[in-house]
């Protein structure tokens, strides 16, 4: 049996949608991750309500949790409902009475509802809380011994894990023992036998209980004391016929197992440097932790009966990086550790660096009041792309889950030149949330595509996302000046397959004019896009050609031979004002051999890159702080500025900062 | 996972002597002994006074006690609530019985369990709720859509002697209801398909007859045959309780789901079908239990009376009772001469029945035997019969014939009062009569319950098992009306306050008041013609001396009286009496007139050649004569005995089987 779906009414900010706000699970490992307040500790939380936790934790409906309209006015219900599936026979005998039959598919609902009693004016509680089985809780109400089988475990975030793992009455380590296999073998004390060692060790801990109770009454200091009483004083005090006789006993639990508890209460869990080290005292919160889950998942994976759900908040909040994978690595195999039951975990975290290590197939992204499986069948992505990006995505490219609107670029250049166009157009990507992923040259659509919806029928993310692409096509005249041909009746021309470069002329086919050929690649580039990807497609051919080509020629010249020069920058061979005072004559002489010709000086231009290898990524630094530059000598640049970027550019940075800006609202209570 | 074996080792001799200990039992006989100890399946055939249900609630103790499973169970069933509240609140006595009362056990009737395991689950996975399982208030409701159609189907079905009220879902077929129904008229008619969609809309309101809902158990078990599996797998331990009673639906839907062929399901059914009588018409489970014959086991002893009673009563058992017929094992010291009298009265004068029998309960019983319990005088039939007067050829016919105060209306489990002010005097009749006081109270409550349900034409308060609670739940927002319902209940039914006519005048704007109140809306008039004022027997309840008291007749002596309850035989099963006087009646035939030759000795016993109302006939004496702890008696007139010829020999027999014979002039 696991934890196969949540829908959610009314609850916290989870507004009574239609359809419903729904979340898939499957078995094994489900990690919930989205930016803060999109409502990851709600859904947590929703679980609990519904299928109570086996801490001692009371967890009791507070008014904040029924959800809040727009105008201030609480929802009068909320609804959290849970679906159990893949029942054994022993699951399906224990909730007989509360089976749903679904076409050739059993499963157990648990519909809570909790009605909003602060709106009536009567009533000492403000909630009216009520469990049912049945998919519209029209099934009988589950009793609480029966809704105990399907309690889950619980790590809160930030839990004093010391404490819970220290010796005490009710303790979780007792209750974990308790449960333990074995815990109660071993023989009962038969009062009056002889013990010698061997018979001790015989004992089960209730009998060496009881032992130990037997020594202790007949400790002769007790006897002693016993006699002094009786002797001394009570004789003396009784009157005539009476018989008063006291006695001093060790107290007596009353059951075996009432023994057993009490032993269990005293033990406590230390952590050792090793078997055979000694204790180091105290250890930090981090290490208590994976003890404390260490425990949980024992008695989880030992129990025979109920539900083995772990639910984790932030499993990040004690564990360094390092910690944090290994964690994410055994609750993986927990799911099927030999010798006991596979244990269903339900996390949620935002740090990307956890958010990396599990597998795509068992992430959920949380955003804008729905859940997002990324599990195959349910994105765009292929087979290839799971196994692709379980590579590939590394915890900075996880920042993806945590993003408001994200831009997709190919390279460092982009990555590194777009914020600071986009903080000149006034829109600070930081501030609204939007993240830059760098896929590095390859795989720009497989990363698109996690947003992307199989069902195109069900609702997007609405978060933006921009791919920047290349056109990649270069101009007819380029070949010939990077020395790639020469002239325009060179039979390399025709090697079309044999070239990996393009140029417009080779996109006229037959019937198809040289235009046509380029919108024709273009729309072929945006050919993958569905909400919420979009594909912005450079206007003639890359990055650094267009950004020259519209009007920024000089800047990137000035970049690129800054880049050229970098090393002798870095070893203060040369000086910057030298460089920029060089790059601006060569500039003026090429733009003399090339008037009014802005299509050749841009090739020009590029050359520095096609031919003597100029780093991109190094001119995009550069390029930075060139306009940086200019913008702070001149306070109208940055206006002139907005014209003279490249249209796609400008699109795509308005595409991803749609999302209203910084975050706007209330501010939740935590 | 290793199965896991619900029940730790067999029950022990030391288990036993735990349990006797526990509830403090005595006298254990061999069978009784080897019922607590057997753990397979079984059928347990126990004769009237054989202790069953102490015996069933000290097998549960035991088993309470060794139960190691937390997700598997026992499953008790009766067939009457009153049953199975017995076992309940006897294992609630003992911590660990207490153990037994919740999940992952279940204790509750037949209905209740197919409701809650096989109804509701079916129901609830084909997306109908169930509001309220309720045959008056799925008819008033069905009713209610039907509209001013209502009238015209009514009496559609009247003319084919059809009840309205009888109309029930014809399968699990919803949203054609009348499929299969016993509905006289085509799918195509106007009234067909009216009546069609009231029962399609109440169904979709949640609201069902008791009934209907075995077909959708049945559905259940149909459309998804595993569930006998699950329900074997979660109650590995069956135990039904008043087997006799089940029908034979019932009997079937339970050997269905507990067949025990896919797991180990252990099943022991406890009854006597000797005992099987029932107040409707039905077919039975009673001619196929016990139907394990070689797992029956019987309790033949019982401890109710001694062995003179019990072999008066042996040879009307319709199937012996194994091994040597129903023994007395209460010891009693012997009286002199027989006292277990026949009394035989001129056809037509049945005036000195009961005065005898009081005397003769005087007689032969001191302060102490009657102080421990019932005398009753009882019969087959007790409603008043119109037509059937003194010279008629079916006269004694009932019960009401032999005392004119008797009213059939008033008994305890008869049909609600018309009117409310009915309900204050029967429940101060309740009172009078030293009924417990929470029924009385709850006749009043129920009596509300009806009246503000019909005044707000929806049904707010459910009428189930504690109205007086579901009443003071529903007035809590309304303080000033649970204010005034509080009151009343105590002037009137606590305090004895005599409820006039005038009373009432003064008592009605304030309950219309308290009916706009919880309602919110004016009364209808169904629920206006409800606070009629209504007389009650034409007599003060409360007037001294009085023979109003609930069917009770009252018989002075010189020094001592003895109240004589009069009721139907019916309404006494599963009690015991101090004494019991068996009254001729006449059902198709003369009672006693029809099984004269068992009466006498000449029969024993019966099968399916003495005819269906002859087997009832003996159910039902054997059931009447098995009541009395101390004293039987029977009541019938020379005319049954058979002709003139005939009544001499019959005499001799009755004395020679023990009876003493007395003549009432």
């Amino acid at each position: 049996m696991y934890l196969s779906e949540i829908v959610i009414e009314n609850f916290r900010q989870f507004v009574k949608t239609n359809p419903a706000f729904t979340l898939s699970f499957k078995p094994g490992v489900t990690a919930i991750v989205g930016e803060n307040d999109s409502g990851k500790t709600a859904i947590i939380d929703a679980i609990r309500y519904a299928l109570l936790t086996r801490d001692t934790d009371h967890v009791r409906v507070q008014p904040d949790d029924f959800h809040v309209d727009p105008s201030g006015v609480p929802a009068s219900e909320s609804v959290i409902r849970c679906r159990l599936s893949d029942l054994s026979d022993d699951d399906k005998g224990a909730f007989a009475e509360h089976l749903t039959y679904e076409d050739g598919e059993l499963s157990l609902y648990v519909y809570w509802r909790a009605r909003n009693l602060t709106l009536a004016e009567s009533g000492r509680r403000f909630a009216d809380v009520s469990v049912r089985s049945g998919k519209d809780g029209a099934g009988a109400n589950i009793e609480l011994q029966a809704r105990q089988l399907l309690a889950a475990a619980y790590l809160k975030p930030l839990r004093d894990a010391e404490r819970e793992m220290a010796p005490g009455n009710r303790s979780r380590l007792s209750q974990v023992l308790l449960r333990f296999p074995g815990i109660d073998s071993g023989r009962s004390f038969e009062p009056g036998a002889a013990i010698d060692s061997e018979a001790a060790s015989a004992l089960s801990l209730s009998g060496l209980a009881e032992y130990f109770r037997h020594l202790v009454n007949e400790h002769e200091g007790v006897q002693g004391a016993q006699s002094a009483i009786n002797e001394r004083y009570l004789s003396k005090l009784a009157l005539g016929g009476e018989n008063l006789h006291g006695r001093v006993s060790y107290i007596d639990s009353g059951s075996d197992k009432a023994r057993l508890r009490q032993i269990l209460e005293r033990l406590q869990l230390n952590l050792l440097a090793g078997p055979d080290g000694g204790s180091k005292g105290r250890y930090g919160l981090g290490s208590n932790n994976l003890l404390y889950m260490a425990c949980e998942l024992l008695l989880l994976g030992t129990e025979s009966e109920g539900l083995p759900l772990l639910l984790i908040e932030e499993p990040e909040a004690h564990l360094q990086p390092q910690r944090q994978l290994r964690l994410m690595e055994f609750l993986e195999t927990a799911a099927s550790i030999p010798g006991s039951r596979s244990v269903q975990v339900v996390l949620t975290t935002h740090s990307p660096n956890l958010a990396s290590k599990i597998p795509l197939n068992n992430l959920v992204l949380l955003q804008g009041q729905r859940a997002f499986a990324m599990a195959e069948g349910q994105t765009m992505l292929e087979k290839g792309d799971y196994r692709f990006l379980q590579r590939f995505l590394d915890s900075t490219r996880a920042n993806l889950f945590f993003a408001r609107g994200l831009i997709v670029v190919e390279g460092d250049a982009e990555a590194i030149v777009i914020p600071a166009l986009a903080r000149m157009l006034g829109c600070d990507l930081t501030t609204h949330g939007v993240s830059i992923l760098n896929v590095g040259g390859t795989g720009l659509r497989r990363y698109a595509r996690i947003f992307q919806r199989k069902n195109s029928s069900e609702a997007q993310p609405s978060i933006p996302v921009a791919c920047l692409a290349d056109l990649d096509v270069m101009p007819n005249r380029a070949p010939e000046i990077f020395g790639m041909v020469e002239g325009d009746s060179d039979s390399k021309w025709d090697d079309l397959r044999y070239r990996r470069w393009r140029a417009r002329r080779d996109l006229a086919t037959k019937g198809v004019s040289e235009s046509d050929g380029v919108e024709l690649r273009r729309a072929k580039l945006r050919g993958g896009d569905s909400p919420p990807v979009k594909t912005f497609v450079a206007d003639n051919w890359t990055l650094e050609y267009d950004l020259a080509k519209s009007g920024l020629a000089e800047e990137v010249y000035t970049a690129a031979l800054l880049a050229k020069n970098d090393d002798s920058l870095n070893e203060e061979r040369k000086s910057r004002e030298e460089v920029i005072a060089g790059a601006e004559i060569a500039f003026k002489a090429l733009t003399n051999q090339c008037i009014d010709d802005q299509e050749l000086l841009c090739i020009h231009i590029y050359r520095l890159f096609k031919v003597d290898q100029v780093s991109k990524a190094v001119t995009a630094q550069y390029l930075v702080e060139v306009i940086e530059g200019e913008a702070e000598r001149d306070s109208g640049y940055k206006d002139a500025l907005k014209s003279r970027l490249p249209r796609y550019i400008a699109d795509a940075i308005a595409y991803v900062s749609r999302n209203s800006g910084p975050s706007s609202g209330e501010v939740e209570n935590a | 996972m290793p199965e896991q074996t619900p029940v730790t080792g067999s029950v022990s001799d030391s288990d036993i002597a735990w349990v006797v200990d526990l509830l403090g039992l005595d006298r254990l006989d061999e069978p009784r002994r080897t019922f607590l100890q057997r753990l397979d399946t079984l059928d347990v055939a126990a004769c009237p006074g054989s202790g069953k249900t102490t015996l069933v609630v000290a097998k549960l103790a035991i088993l309470a006690k060794k139960w190691a499973s937390q997700t598997r169970g026992v499953c008790v069933l009766s067939h009457t609530n009153v049953a199975h509240e017995e076992i309940q609140r006897r294992l609630s006595n003992a911590a660990v019985g207490h153990d037994l009362l919740g999940y992952p056990h279940y204790i509750d009737t037949i209905h209740g369990f197919v409701n809650r395991f096989l109804a509701v689950p079916w129901l609830a996975s084909n997306g109908y709720k169930v509001t309220a399982v309720d045959n008056e208030i799925t008819t008033s409701i069905r009713r209610r859509l039907l509209g001013g159609a209502c009238s015209k189907v009514e009496f559609f079905l009247s003319k084919s002697g059809r009840k309205f009220e009888s109309l029930r879902i014809g399968s699990s077929d919803l949203e054609n209801p009348l499929v299969g129904a016993d509905f006289p008229a085509s799918p195509s008619a106007p009234t067909h398909q009216l009546t069609a969609a009231a029962m399609r809309l109440t169904a979709a309101q949640g609201y069902f007859c008791h009934d209907e809902m075995f077909i959708f158990a049945e559905a259940l078990l149909r459309d998804h045959p595993e569930i006998s599996a699950i329900l074997s797998r979660r109650f590995p331990f069956v135990l039904i309780d008043e087997m006799q009673d089940t029908s034979l639906r019932q009997y079937e839907l339970l050997n269905a789901l507990f067949r025990g062929d896919t797991e180990r399901v252990t099943v022991q059914r406890v009854g006597d079908s000797n005992q099987a009588i029932f107040e409707d018409d039905g077919e039975s489970g009673a001619g196929v239990f016990p139907d394990r014959q070689s797992t029956i086991l019987a309790l033949p002893n019982s401890f109710r009376f001694d062995g003179s009673i019990a072999a008066l009563a042996s040879n009307l058992a319709l199937t012996p009772v194994e091994p040597n017929g129903l023994q007395g094992v209460e010891r009693s010291p012997s009286p002199p001469e027989p006292q277990h009298t026949v009394f035989i009265f001129p056809k037509d004068d049945v005036g000195r029945v009961l005065p005898a029998y009081a005397a003769h309960v005087l007689h032969c019983l001191d302060d102490e035997d009657l102080a421990a319990g019932t005398v009753s005088a009882i019969g087959w039939v007790h409603k008043a019969k119109e037509g059937v007067e003194p010279g008629h050829a079916h006269y004694p016919a009932t019960v009401s014939h032999y005392w004119d105060g008797y009213r059939a209306t008033a008994a305890r489990r008869s049909a609600p009062p018309a009117h409310l002010v009915e309900c204050f005097q029967k429940a101060r009749m309740m009172v009078v009569s030293n009924l417990p006081v929470g029924e009385a109270v709850d006749a009043v409550a129920s009596g509300f319950a009806r009246f503000l349900n019909q005044a707000a034409s929806v049904p707010l308060v459910r009428l189930g098992l504690r109205p007086h609670r579901s009443l003071e739940r529903l007035l809590e927002p309304h303080p000033d009306a649970r204010k005034l319902y509080r009151e009343v209940l105590v002037r009137f039914v606590l305090d004895g306050q005599p409820l006039t006519e005038q009373a009432w005048k003064v008592l009605l704007p304030s309950l219309m008041q308290l009916g706009f109140a919880v309602t919110g809306s004016p009364l209808s008039r169904d629920s206006s013609a409800y606070l009629d004022w209504k007389e009650y027997f034409g007599s003060t309840i409360d007037a001294p001396g009085s023979h109003a008291r609930l069917n009770i007749y009252q018989f002075e002596d010189s020094s001592r009286t003895v109240d004589v309850h009069l009721s139907s035989i019916h309404a006494v099963k599963g009690q015991t009496h101090v004494a019991t006087l068996l009254l001729e009646t006449f059902k198709h035939d003369h009672f006693f007139g029809s099984i004269m030759p068992w009466i006498v000795g000449d029969k024993s016993g019966g099968d399916q050649k003495i005819g269906v109302r002859n087997s009832e006939r003996l159910r039902l004496a054997y059931v009447a004569m098995t009541r009395p702890s101390h004293l039987l008696c029977l009541a019938l007139p020379d005319s049954s005995l058979g002709g003139s010829s005939e009544r001499a020999t019959a005499k001799e027999k009755l004395v020679s089987r023990g009876w003493k014979v007395v003549e009432l002039e």
